[in-house]
């Protein structure tokens, strides 16, 4: 019996080590089997950061990784090939290298700078910016910028594309615009040559005669030193007159049509007043004008909106060709509707038939000899400056033509930085 | 008993033009009425004998050559004498002829376009009222 137990008892201990030895042996193959998910996990993951190093590196768009307090800390070749310097010249740069320094202002904050930059980008302004490159050339590009956490913290990551082609074919097709407005500006005015002499003509006439009459009075002796006073008085107003004519024939015939100015549209109304009044007489046409007085300033380039008042005048005129001259009659309006509006009322044939607005087509005339270019351009002009122009036909006969604009103080286009280009 | 001869008279829209003759004329020693309407002057010309006018032709209301048409039919001894800024364009229904051949085939004493020369201009007045008197 003692035997038997004897040998129970060492198969016993036979079979224990070999149950130790088998743990054992799965403890290692699972351990190896570990380091190897843990080694696939590892060449995995170095793959990914490869594949995406190596796509960040191609990116045809520049890419720019700053802290948030604007230091540089990567950017790829498109951005090394955008700015004009190197990833060793850019690292540990503050991201003011590249903002024009005239944009840079006071303020030393490049963190806040990035915010309004992003802040500027968020407004959806759809211009561009200008980045300032390494020889100091300026390059307008688009930037979109995020936010992003890494085990170092917070980073900012720009996504930097040169807009500079569609750029410069939005500043060609602005050029072929103001061309054309200008083209059509010394149309009118060519149209209206002989009325602008005549304009002209008066002040010179009163001038010469005023000039002739002190001559005589101081050979004849007569008249004394007042009257000379009085007729060389009368010579310098008449000879203002003749400039603010000229300088405003000069306006409209100039090419490039300067800033927009604030200003009182009541002033804009008179001065085309002054350079129709002898179209007017020589068409018999008869102008009235209804201006409100203390209207709120508009933010408006003078120039261009006076062209747009010339033509809206001409063609009222134009209109009334057939009117019996006792009814020729254009009435201009000034008002304040919640926009600043101006309207142009005449007595003629009304607006053409199939829809008001075509008047506003491009190459739409009822004139033999018009180009139908007038009033499209009119509308892009009165659109760009965050206002409407329309047509109707008036009660009792005749056409409105109207055109309204902002009150520069109801201005509601967001003002983008000072560094936006 | 007749009216006096009312000498000289100027009717033209602008005012600075108005004055301007008025003093040319007064540095040659003559005194001029003067007006701005077309309607007015037509009111006093019809009650009042007139010896010269000088005539603006470019005026709102009535142009200077219907004027003269009227006039001539109230006051057909009344010497007439065209100024103009401008001496082309056509009136309503004259297309084709000239402002000055319709001046002057209306009876119009002399037609000037401005600016004009004194001496032409106050030798122009001269005459007219010479013209008148006798």
């Amino acid at each position: 019996v003692s035997l038997s137990v004897s040998r129970l008892f060492i198969r016993l201990v036979g079979l224990l080590a070999s149950l130790a030895i088998a743990v054992q042996t799965v403890s290692i193959i699972s351990l190896v089997l570990e380091r190897k998910r843990r080694r696939r996990a590892e060449v995995s993951l170095q793959r990914s950061e490869k594949r995406m190093r190596l796509i960040a590196e191609a990116s045809p768009n520049g890419t720019i990784l700053a802290k948030p307090e604007g230091q540089i800390v990567w950017a790829n070749p498109s951005a090394e090939k955008l700015v004009g310097y190197t990833r060793d010249e850019l690292v540990g740069k503050s991201i003011d290298l590249l903002i024009p320094e005239r944009f840079r202002g006071p303020c030393s904050d490049s963190r806040a700078r990035f915010l309004s930059l992003a802040a500027a980008r968020r407004k959806g302004t759809g211009q561009a910016l200008l980045i300032r490159r390494k020889d100091g050339s300026e390059l307008p590009v688009e930037v979109e910028l995020s936010e992003i956490e890494d085990s170092e913290g917070a980073l900012f990551l720009a996504v930097v594309v040169d807009v500079s082609a569609r750029t410069k074919a939005e500043s060609e097709a602005q050029q072929y615009r103001d061309e054309l407005a200008h083209f059509t500006r010394v149309e009118i005015l060519g149209q209206m040559a002989g009325s602008l002499a005549h304009e002209l003509n008066q002040p010179l006439s009163s001038i010469m005669n005023n000039a002739n009459a002190g001559r005589r009075f101081i050979a004849t002796g007569r008249g004394g030193i007042a009257k000379i006073d009085e007729l060389l008085t009368a010579v310098v107003a008449d000879a203002r007159r003749a400039g603010s004519i000229i300088r405003g024939i000069r306006g409209l015939v100039r090419k490039g049509e300067g800033e927009r100015s604030f200003i009182d549209v009541n002033r804009i109304v008179e001065d085309v007043l002054q350079l129709v009044h002898s179209d007017a007489l020589k068409r018999h046409c008869k102008v009235e004008a209804e201006l409100t007085p203390g209207l709120p300033m508009v933010k408006v380039n003078p120039v261009l909106i006076q062209q747009v008042l010339l033509n809206i005048i001409v063609n009222a005129f134009d209109a009334m060709s057939d009117t019996v001259e006792e009814q020729r009659r254009v009435i201009i309006r000034s008002e304040l509707t919640g926009f600043v509006k101006v309207s142009v009322r005449d007595f003629g044939r009304g607006l053409p038939s199939g829809g008001a607005n075509r008047i506003f087509d491009h190459f739409f005339s009822t004139k033999p000899k018009g180009l139908g270019m007038g009033l499209a351009i009119a509308r892009s002009i009165i659109i760009s400056h965050g206002g409407e122009l329309g047509a109707d036909n008036a009660e009792g006969g005749g056409a409105l033509v109207y055109f309204s604009l902002p009150a520069a103080g109801n201005d509601s286009t967001a003002s983008p930085p000072s560094w936006v280009a | 008993m007749p009216k006096p001869i009312e000498q000289v008279n100027i009717l033209d829209d602008d005012a600075s033009v108005v004055r301007s003759l008025q003093e040319l004329l007064a540095s040659d020693g003559l005194m001029a009425r003067v007006f701005q309407s077309p309607s007015e002057f037509l009111a006093y010309a019809n009650n009042n004998p007139l010896g010269l006018v000088i005539l603006d032709v470019w005026m709102p209301e009535i142009n200077g050559l219907e004027v003269q048409a009227r006039l001539k039919k109230v006051s057909p001894q009344t010497r007439v004498i065209i100024i103009t800024g401008r001496d082309e364009g056509f009136l309503a229904g004259t297309e084709g002829r000239s402002l000055r051949s319709l001046a002057i085939e209306n009876g119009a004493f002399a037609f000037l376009t401005k600016p004009f020369d004194d001496e032409e201009f106050l030798g122009f007045v001269r005459s007219a009222l010479e013209s008148v008197e006798t």
